[in-house]
Protein backbone atom coordinates (compact mmCIF):
# COMPACT_ATOMS: atom_id res chain seq x y z
CA UNK A 1 0.00 0.00 0.00
CA UNK A 2 1.37 3.27 -1.24
CA UNK A 3 1.68 5.98 1.44
CA UNK A 4 -0.63 9.66 0.91
CA UNK A 5 3.03 11.06 -0.18
CA UNK A 6 3.71 9.02 -2.80
CA UNK A 7 0.21 9.30 -4.24
CA UNK A 8 0.65 13.33 -3.91
CA UNK A 9 4.29 12.99 -5.69
CA UNK A 10 2.86 10.87 -8.49
CA UNK A 11 -0.07 13.05 -8.62
CA UNK A 12 1.63 16.16 -9.40
CA UNK A 13 4.30 14.57 -11.70
CA UNK A 14 1.72 13.71 -14.00
CA UNK A 15 0.00 17.57 -13.82
CA UNK A 16 3.21 19.20 -13.38
CA UNK A 17 2.71 22.60 -15.47
CA UNK A 18 5.95 23.59 -17.48
CA UNK A 19 8.58 26.02 -15.82
CA UNK A 20 8.06 23.71 -12.46
CA UNK A 21 9.52 20.52 -11.64
CA UNK A 22 8.73 18.28 -8.61
CA UNK A 23 11.30 17.22 -6.15
CA UNK A 24 11.71 13.89 -4.50
CA UNK A 25 13.43 15.21 -1.29
CA UNK A 26 11.22 16.16 1.62
CA UNK A 27 10.96 20.01 2.08
CA UNK A 28 14.25 19.84 4.83
CA UNK A 29 15.50 22.95 6.04
CA UNK A 30 19.50 23.65 5.40
CA UNK A 31 20.71 26.44 7.19
CA UNK A 32 17.54 27.64 8.81
CA UNK A 33 15.53 27.27 5.17
CA UNK A 34 13.26 25.13 3.75
CA UNK A 35 14.43 23.58 0.63
CA UNK A 36 11.59 25.62 -1.50
CA UNK A 37 13.33 28.27 -0.29
CA UNK A 38 16.25 27.45 -2.03
CA UNK A 39 15.01 25.86 -4.70
CA UNK A 40 12.11 28.36 -6.64
CA UNK A 41 9.48 26.78 -8.89
CA UNK A 42 10.41 23.14 -7.19
CA UNK A 43 7.61 21.57 -5.45
CA UNK A 44 8.00 19.53 -2.54
CA UNK A 45 5.81 16.98 -0.58
CA UNK A 46 5.92 16.69 3.20
CA UNK A 47 5.59 13.56 5.01
CA UNK A 48 1.74 13.03 5.79
CA UNK A 49 0.01 13.60 9.32
CA UNK A 50 -2.57 12.19 10.70
CA UNK A 51 -5.23 13.03 13.84
CA UNK A 52 -7.79 10.79 14.94
CA UNK A 53 -11.05 12.39 16.51
CA UNK A 54 -13.47 9.82 18.78
CA UNK A 55 -16.92 10.09 16.66
CA UNK A 56 -19.06 7.37 18.96
CA UNK A 57 -18.02 4.66 21.78
CA UNK A 58 -20.10 2.09 22.88
CA UNK A 59 -20.65 0.06 26.35
CA UNK A 60 -19.68 -3.12 25.14
CA UNK A 61 -15.92 -1.29 23.90
CA UNK A 62 -17.00 -0.67 20.22
CA UNK A 63 -15.85 2.82 19.13
CA UNK A 64 -16.20 4.92 15.65
CA UNK A 65 -13.04 7.10 14.89
CA UNK A 66 -12.64 9.69 12.31
CA UNK A 67 -8.95 9.61 10.63
CA UNK A 68 -7.50 12.81 9.10
CA UNK A 69 -4.51 11.87 6.92
CA UNK A 70 -2.89 14.94 5.41
CA UNK A 71 -0.40 16.01 3.47
CA UNK A 72 0.88 19.26 2.26
CA UNK A 73 3.30 20.65 -1.15
CA UNK A 74 5.44 23.35 -0.88
CA UNK A 75 6.57 25.45 -3.54
CA UNK A 76 8.38 28.79 -3.57
CA UNK A 77 8.50 31.43 -6.61
CA UNK A 78 9.29 35.01 -7.28
CA UNK A 79 7.17 37.50 -5.07
CA UNK A 80 7.74 40.32 -7.26
CA UNK A 81 6.79 38.24 -10.84
CA UNK A 82 4.04 35.91 -10.36
CA UNK A 83 5.87 33.26 -13.04
CA UNK A 84 2.99 31.70 -15.66
CA UNK A 85 1.39 28.98 -15.02
CA UNK A 86 1.35 29.45 -11.28
CA UNK A 87 -2.31 29.54 -11.20
CA UNK A 88 -2.57 26.41 -13.17
CA UNK A 89 -0.16 24.72 -11.00
CA UNK A 90 -2.13 25.64 -7.77
CA UNK A 91 -5.76 24.59 -9.73
CA UNK A 92 -4.04 21.41 -10.75
CA UNK A 93 -2.84 20.22 -7.33
CA UNK A 94 -5.84 21.36 -5.44
CA UNK A 95 -7.62 18.47 -7.68
CA UNK A 96 -5.33 15.93 -6.21
CA UNK A 97 -7.71 15.46 -3.13
CA UNK A 98 -10.24 13.58 -5.93
CA UNK A 99 -7.41 11.07 -6.56
CA UNK A 100 -8.44 7.65 -6.63
CA UNK A 101 -5.79 6.35 -4.20
CA UNK A 102 -8.35 7.87 -1.42
CA UNK A 103 -10.88 5.12 -1.46
CA UNK A 104 -13.75 5.53 0.79
CA UNK A 105 -12.99 8.96 2.14
CA UNK A 106 -15.88 10.54 3.18
CA UNK A 107 -14.17 14.08 3.16
CA UNK A 108 -11.88 15.47 0.85
CA UNK A 109 -10.13 18.80 0.67
CA UNK A 110 -7.63 21.45 0.10
CA UNK A 111 -6.15 24.28 1.98
CA UNK A 112 -4.42 26.52 -0.47
CA UNK A 113 -2.16 29.31 1.66
CA UNK A 114 0.46 31.54 0.53
CA UNK A 115 3.17 33.46 2.50
CA UNK A 116 5.78 36.23 1.88
CA UNK A 117 9.29 35.21 2.79
CA UNK A 118 11.47 37.86 1.86
CA UNK A 119 11.44 38.29 -2.16
CA UNK A 120 9.65 34.39 -2.09
CA UNK A 121 6.12 33.96 -2.34
CA UNK A 122 5.57 30.35 -0.33
CA UNK A 123 2.38 28.44 -1.94
CA UNK A 124 1.22 25.90 0.48
CA UNK A 125 -1.42 23.50 -0.30
CA UNK A 126 -2.78 20.91 2.40
CA UNK A 127 -4.02 18.14 1.14
CA UNK A 128 -6.42 16.03 3.52
CA UNK A 129 -8.88 13.35 4.04
CA UNK A 130 -10.90 11.88 6.66
CA UNK A 131 -12.31 8.36 6.97
CA UNK A 132 -13.82 6.25 9.38
CA UNK A 133 -12.55 3.52 11.25
CA UNK A 134 -14.49 1.11 13.71
CA UNK A 135 -12.67 -0.30 16.71
CA UNK A 136 -15.20 -3.29 17.47
CA UNK B 1 -19.54 6.50 48.65
CA UNK B 2 -19.85 3.74 45.62
CA UNK B 3 -19.50 4.58 42.10
CA UNK B 4 -20.99 2.52 39.31
CA UNK B 5 -18.57 2.72 36.54
CA UNK B 6 -19.87 0.50 33.49
CA UNK B 7 -16.81 0.45 31.63
CA UNK B 8 -16.28 -2.50 28.91
CA UNK B 9 -15.18 -5.58 30.09
CA UNK B 10 -16.08 -5.30 33.66
CA UNK B 11 -18.76 -6.76 35.73
CA UNK B 12 -20.30 -3.61 35.80
CA UNK B 13 -20.55 -3.02 32.20
CA UNK B 14 -24.36 -2.12 30.77
CA UNK B 15 -25.63 -5.18 29.06
CA UNK B 16 -29.38 -5.14 27.89
CA UNK B 17 -30.99 -8.43 26.89
CA UNK B 18 -34.04 -8.77 25.40
CA UNK B 19 -36.50 -12.71 25.15
CA UNK B 20 -39.51 -13.73 23.52
CA UNK B 21 -41.15 -15.22 26.77
CA UNK B 22 -42.53 -17.82 23.85
CA UNK B 23 -39.33 -19.20 22.38
CA UNK B 24 -36.02 -19.40 24.57
CA UNK B 25 -33.07 -17.28 23.16
CA UNK B 26 -31.43 -14.07 24.42
CA UNK B 27 -30.38 -11.22 22.46
CA UNK B 28 -28.02 -9.19 23.88
CA UNK B 29 -28.57 -5.92 22.07
CA UNK B 30 -24.65 -4.82 21.21
CA UNK B 31 -23.04 -1.45 20.52
CA UNK B 32 -25.09 0.50 22.78
CA UNK B 33 -24.24 4.02 23.14
CA UNK B 34 -26.50 5.01 25.65
CA UNK B 35 -29.16 4.22 27.78
CA UNK B 36 -31.99 5.75 30.24
CA UNK B 37 -34.29 3.95 32.93
CA UNK B 38 -37.31 6.15 33.25
CA UNK B 39 -40.01 5.73 36.11
CA UNK B 40 -42.51 8.39 35.59
CA UNK B 41 -45.17 8.77 38.23
CA UNK B 42 -48.56 9.91 37.40
CA UNK B 43 -49.48 12.44 40.14
CA UNK B 44 -53.29 13.49 41.49
CA UNK B 45 -52.96 16.55 42.48
CA UNK B 46 -55.52 18.80 44.85
CA UNK B 47 -56.03 21.85 46.62
CA UNK B 48 -58.00 22.78 50.15
CA UNK B 49 -59.37 25.80 51.34
CA UNK B 50 -57.98 25.32 54.72
CA UNK B 51 -53.96 25.03 53.05
CA UNK B 52 -51.95 27.28 50.54
CA UNK B 53 -50.54 24.69 49.25
CA UNK B 54 -51.52 21.68 46.68
CA UNK B 55 -51.60 18.23 48.02
CA UNK B 56 -50.52 15.27 46.13
CA UNK B 57 -50.61 11.53 45.57
CA UNK B 58 -48.36 9.67 42.87
CA UNK B 59 -50.67 7.30 41.36
CA UNK B 60 -49.67 5.06 38.65
CA UNK B 61 -46.80 5.41 36.88
CA UNK B 62 -45.13 4.91 33.22
CA UNK B 63 -42.34 3.06 32.78
CA UNK B 64 -39.87 3.00 29.67
CA UNK B 65 -36.12 2.35 28.54
CA UNK B 66 -34.83 4.49 25.87
CA UNK B 67 -31.48 4.72 24.63
CA UNK B 68 -29.26 4.62 21.14
CA UNK B 69 -27.94 1.84 19.37
CA UNK B 70 -25.11 1.61 16.84
CA UNK B 71 -26.95 -0.94 14.28
CA UNK B 72 -25.81 -4.13 14.16
CA UNK B 73 -27.12 -5.85 10.77
CA UNK B 74 -27.15 -9.35 12.47
CA UNK B 75 -29.27 -7.99 15.80
CA UNK B 76 -31.38 -5.58 14.33
CA UNK B 77 -32.46 -7.75 11.43
CA UNK B 78 -32.28 -11.33 13.01
CA UNK B 79 -30.10 -14.51 12.95
CA UNK B 80 -31.36 -16.45 9.86
CA UNK B 81 -29.94 -19.28 11.92
CA UNK B 82 -31.24 -19.02 15.51
CA UNK B 83 -34.29 -20.84 16.57
CA UNK B 84 -37.11 -19.74 14.58
CA UNK B 85 -39.38 -16.96 16.02
CA UNK B 86 -36.83 -16.98 19.13
CA UNK B 87 -35.50 -12.74 19.88
CA UNK B 88 -31.93 -13.49 17.78
CA UNK B 89 -33.38 -14.73 15.24
CA UNK B 90 -36.51 -12.06 15.12
CA UNK B 91 -34.18 -9.10 15.38
CA UNK B 92 -34.88 -5.42 17.67
CA UNK B 93 -36.64 -4.87 13.68
CA UNK B 94 -39.20 -8.32 13.87
CA UNK B 95 -39.34 -7.84 17.27
CA UNK B 96 -40.61 -4.14 17.28
CA UNK B 97 -42.51 -4.79 13.73
CA UNK B 98 -44.21 -7.91 15.16
CA UNK B 99 -45.13 -6.21 18.14
CA UNK B 100 -43.85 -8.91 20.70
CA UNK B 101 -44.05 -8.29 24.11
CA UNK B 102 -40.83 -9.22 25.24
CA UNK B 103 -38.90 -10.03 28.67
CA UNK B 104 -36.05 -7.56 28.88
CA UNK B 105 -33.04 -7.50 31.70
CA UNK B 106 -30.87 -4.95 31.97
CA UNK B 107 -27.83 -4.67 34.91
CA UNK B 108 -27.23 -1.73 36.41
CA UNK B 109 -24.39 -2.19 38.55
CA UNK B 110 -24.59 -5.01 40.51
CA UNK B 111 -28.62 -5.71 40.60
CA UNK B 112 -30.80 -6.29 37.92
CA UNK B 113 -33.88 -4.59 36.39
CA UNK B 114 -36.18 -6.89 34.60
CA UNK B 115 -39.81 -6.41 33.23
CA UNK B 116 -41.90 -6.62 29.92
CA UNK B 117 -42.52 -4.16 27.49
CA UNK B 118 -42.13 -3.43 23.41
CA UNK B 119 -39.99 -2.14 21.52
CA UNK B 120 -40.76 0.84 19.78
CA UNK B 121 -39.24 4.26 18.23
CA UNK B 122 -36.84 3.32 16.08
CA UNK B 123 -35.67 5.83 13.70
CA UNK B 124 -31.98 4.45 12.00
CA UNK B 125 -30.77 7.47 10.97
CA UNK B 126 -26.82 8.18 9.06
CA UNK B 127 -24.94 11.51 7.96
CA UNK B 128 -22.63 11.96 5.70
CA UNK B 129 -20.22 13.35 8.43
CA UNK B 130 -21.07 10.21 10.82
CA UNK B 131 -21.26 7.28 8.25
CA UNK B 132 -22.49 4.67 10.71
CA UNK B 133 -25.86 4.00 11.05
CA UNK B 134 -27.24 4.58 14.80
CA UNK B 135 -31.33 4.40 16.15
CA UNK B 136 -32.69 5.53 19.00
CA UNK B 137 -34.77 3.07 20.73
CA UNK B 138 -37.31 2.76 23.41
CA UNK B 139 -38.67 0.00 25.61
CA UNK B 140 -42.56 1.06 26.71
CA UNK B 141 -42.41 -1.31 30.00
CA UNK B 142 -46.21 -2.64 30.85
CA UNK B 143 -46.08 -3.05 34.85
CA UNK B 144 -43.69 -2.68 37.00
CA UNK B 145 -39.93 -3.10 36.94
CA UNK B 146 -38.48 -6.13 39.40
CA UNK B 147 -34.92 -5.72 40.86
CA UNK B 148 -33.31 -8.63 41.86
Amino acid sequence: MSSMREDLLDFIKANIVDGFKVSEELPWQKDGNALYLKNFKYVYVSRPQTTQEPLFDTFDGGSAVNEITSCSAYFSTDAKTIPPGYDDLVSKIKLARLDDSYVGAIQKATLVSTEYVGDALVTQLDISYKTLILNS
Amino acid sequence: MSFINPGPGTAQEVVLTLVDPEIPGDLVVPAMQDITINNANDIFSWSQLDNTAKFQIATTSTNSLSGNIVVDETTYFGDSGGTAGSAPYQGILGLSDQKVLLHFTINFGTKTIAGSGYITGLSPAVSADAPVWVSPFTISVTGSYSVS
